[in-house]
């Protein structure tokens, strides 16, 4: 009986969603539990730091920058428990990945036609590959099982978070077409600027080179003036996204400082900028060398 | 060796651009092959017990090969078609490869240990891009789809090996079958965790040693590691108030002297440097180079607390290796 109204009502129908969403989660979470074995291991040095960080929303406690900012709601959500806040970051990592991958499919086959059986089962099984393939690979970030969340976490969440985004849009406007719906474009437009806002006190070069990254993807896919809208676009909600932070208490009020430090402060290795550039141009030549292993 | 086959390897790809079947032959024998030869052929010709060796390079290796098989099959759709939908196709695929791939790129920009290192953990880029690229192949057809699921297989392959050697030797720790003994930390969350005997016995230590002493947790503490480590999980696991910059430094870096100093003047917390613990470790390989430089913090420090160290300061105790240190008179 009570499956029977559960679905004939509206409610019913929705409560039925909620609970086997509910239920899936937790499955997930034991999972992913499982999978990292996150309640053993207590590693003294880096991960120590990654806590310390964590540990209170707002603070202007910072090692370099301030990427506590973004985990510290984690860590208050699972109520200061190690074991959980190590969880809670595999759990959004892994299904970030996977929507990345279902997104990158999305983007591709915008205009697929589904005549056919044979057309619709590769369409699902393209997406599924897809989609394993970004879970599946979101975990390679576990190399060395440094699982509380910390600056790597902060910047690999929000890229794909971003990148997400940025690939649903391309979704809507590639191929000529002028724009997307406004309430999807709206949507995925914020979620590029909150991706990008996200990343920013783990490594604030990363929203900058990623927004010009963006930014060439949308100029090859959907044309000039689309790209350029869509630049601005997003440029003015990252401001918004900072503003909520500011309004929520995530980010301080004197948050320019915090960024600020340390860049104008001294550097512990004495490396900087220039050093990292060279490092990139370095690449080609580090793969090689890597080659005769 | 490695080399030498991947550059078989191209030549094969581009001169039999019009032969499907060789293209994926050779693509699907270096998918095979170089694994093969990584992880399996490689630790038994240098006798290495299988699954003994950190993976790092070899999967970044494997994330190469599947990038560059991406790659490599984008290019086909320049040897065999040339029409306008097709175009506007891999103008769409190279927008959003462009995307994916860039990540493990922005992702270990600046990184203190070189980007190459960074490749590896931000490989969902590579792995991604490389199935984009090869959605866009030219080619289709059962082969192709073979190559599609095979690129995937070896991604997932690569995640579950990174994940399992991860297990055998995960970062600064003793492998996970040996973290079988519970201990409880003083943390907010009072944080259950499974260690190993030497890391419970060092944390159990530093918990009673301290709270003998008096120490209740929000009490702040000044770890102050001389040499090259650091006190961040000593001061989480005791539950201790920490300065603005978490640690007063890392030691044995070019910066690490005008860093402590910067991060004690700068400090604008409401840190009680006055009363604050210190956790002093490591003394013993210091060389006259490093005594310079902890005299000058300790100056420094001085100057923002208003203790001399150690005259101003009781030693309560030592533990987990290191000397425990609190003020002499409590404001």
């Amino acid at each position: 009986m009570l499956l029977g109204v559960a679905k004939k009502t509206l409610v019913g129908r929705l409560a039925s969603i909620f609970i086997l969403v509910g239920v899936a989660l937790i499955t997930y979470w034991f999972l992913v539990d499982f999978v990292l074995a996150s309640s053993r291991g207590f590693e003294l040095t880096d991960e120590g730091l990654y806590l310390l960080a964590a540990r209170e929303i707002g603070s202007t406690a910072q090692w370099g920058f301030p990427w506590g900012w973004h985990t510290a709601p984690l860590y208050a959500l699972v109520g200061g428990d190690v074991s959980s806040f190590r969880t809670i970051g595999g759990v959004i990592l892994s299904l970030s990945g996977g929507a990345l991958g279902a997104a990158a499919f999305l983007a591709l086959n915008r205009n697929l036609p589904l005549r056919t059986l044979f057309q619709q089962k590769q369409w699902t099984t393209g997406l599924a590959v897809f989609t394993l393939t970004g879970w599946a690979t979101s975990f390679l970030y576990y190399a060395g099982l440094l699982r509380a969340p910390s600056y790597n976490w902060v910047t690999l969440e929000g890229l794909i978070l971003a990148g997400i985004g940025g690939l649903l849009i391309v979704r809507k406007t590639s191929g000529g077409r002028r724009s997307a719906p406004g309430l999807y474009r709206l949507t995925n437009i914020a979620l590029v600027a909150f991706g990008l806002i996200y990343s920013s006190p783990a490594k604030p070069t990363t929203p900058v080179f990623f927004l010009i990254i963006l930014f060439l993807s949308w100029l090859a896919s959907s044309g000039v003036r689309t790209a350029r809208v869509l630049f601005f676009q997003v440029a003015l909600a990252a401001i918004g996204v900072m503003a909520v932070f500011v309004a929520l208490g995530v980010w301080p009020v004197n948050f320019l400082q915090s960024f600020l430090g340390p860049i104008q402060g001294p550097s512990l290795t004495g490396a900087g900028f220039t050093a990292a550039v060279g490092d990139v141009l370095r690449v080609p030549r580090s793969v090689l060398r890597l080659l005769s292993i | 060796m490695l080399g030498l086959a991947f550059l078989a390897w191209f030549l094969s790809f581009f001169l039999a651009r019009w032969k499907l079947k060789l293209r994926v032959l050779a693509t699907g024998l270096c998918l095979i092959t170089a694994p093969l030869w990584l992880f399996v052929l490689q630790p038994l010709i240098y006798s290495a017990p299988i699954g003994d060796t950190f993976y790092a390079s070899k999967i970044l290796v494997t994330l190469l090969i599947i990038i560059v098989v991406g790659v490599l099959s984008w290019t086909t759709s320049f040897f065999e078609n040339n029409q306008k939908e097709f175009v506007s196709r891999q103008r769409l695929s190279l927008a959003i490869a462009l995307v994916l791939a860039s990540m493990p790129l922005i992702f270990g920009f600046g990184s203190g240990s070189g980007v190459l290192s960074k490749f590896a953990i931000a490989g969902i880029g590579f792995t991604l891009a490389s199935l984009v690229l090869l959605y866009s192949s030219a080619d289709s057809g059962k082969w192709l789809s073979a190559m599609k699921g095979s690129v995937a297989a070896l991604a997932i392959f690569v995640s579950i090996m990174t994940l399992s050697d991860s297990h055998r030797a995960p970062y600064r720790l003793q492998p996970m079958n040996m973290q079988t003994q519970w201990v409880e930390l003083n943390d907010s969350g009072h944080s259950r965790l499974m260690v190993d005997s030497a890391t419970k016995e060092k944390i159990v230590s530093l918990l009673s040693v301290t709270e003998a002493a008096g120490f209740t947790p929000g009490t702040p503490v000044i770890g102050l590691r001389l040499t090259s480590g650091w006190s961040s999980s000593e001061t989480y696991a005791l539950g201790a108030g920490t300065p603005q910059s978490l640690m007063p430094t890392l030691w044995n870096y070019s910066g690490s002297l005008d860093l402590a100093i910067d991060n004690l003047k700068s400090d604008s917390s409401d840190f009680e440097w006055n009363r604050a613990w210190v956790l002093v470790g490591d003394q013993a390989g210091l060389d006259e180079s490093d005594l310079k430089d902890v005299s000058s913090y300790l100056e420094h420090l001085e100057r923002r607390s208003g203790l001399t160290f150690p005259g101003d300061y009781a030693l309560i105790g030592q533990s987990a290796g290191m000397d425990i240190y609190r003020p002499a008179v409590t404001p």
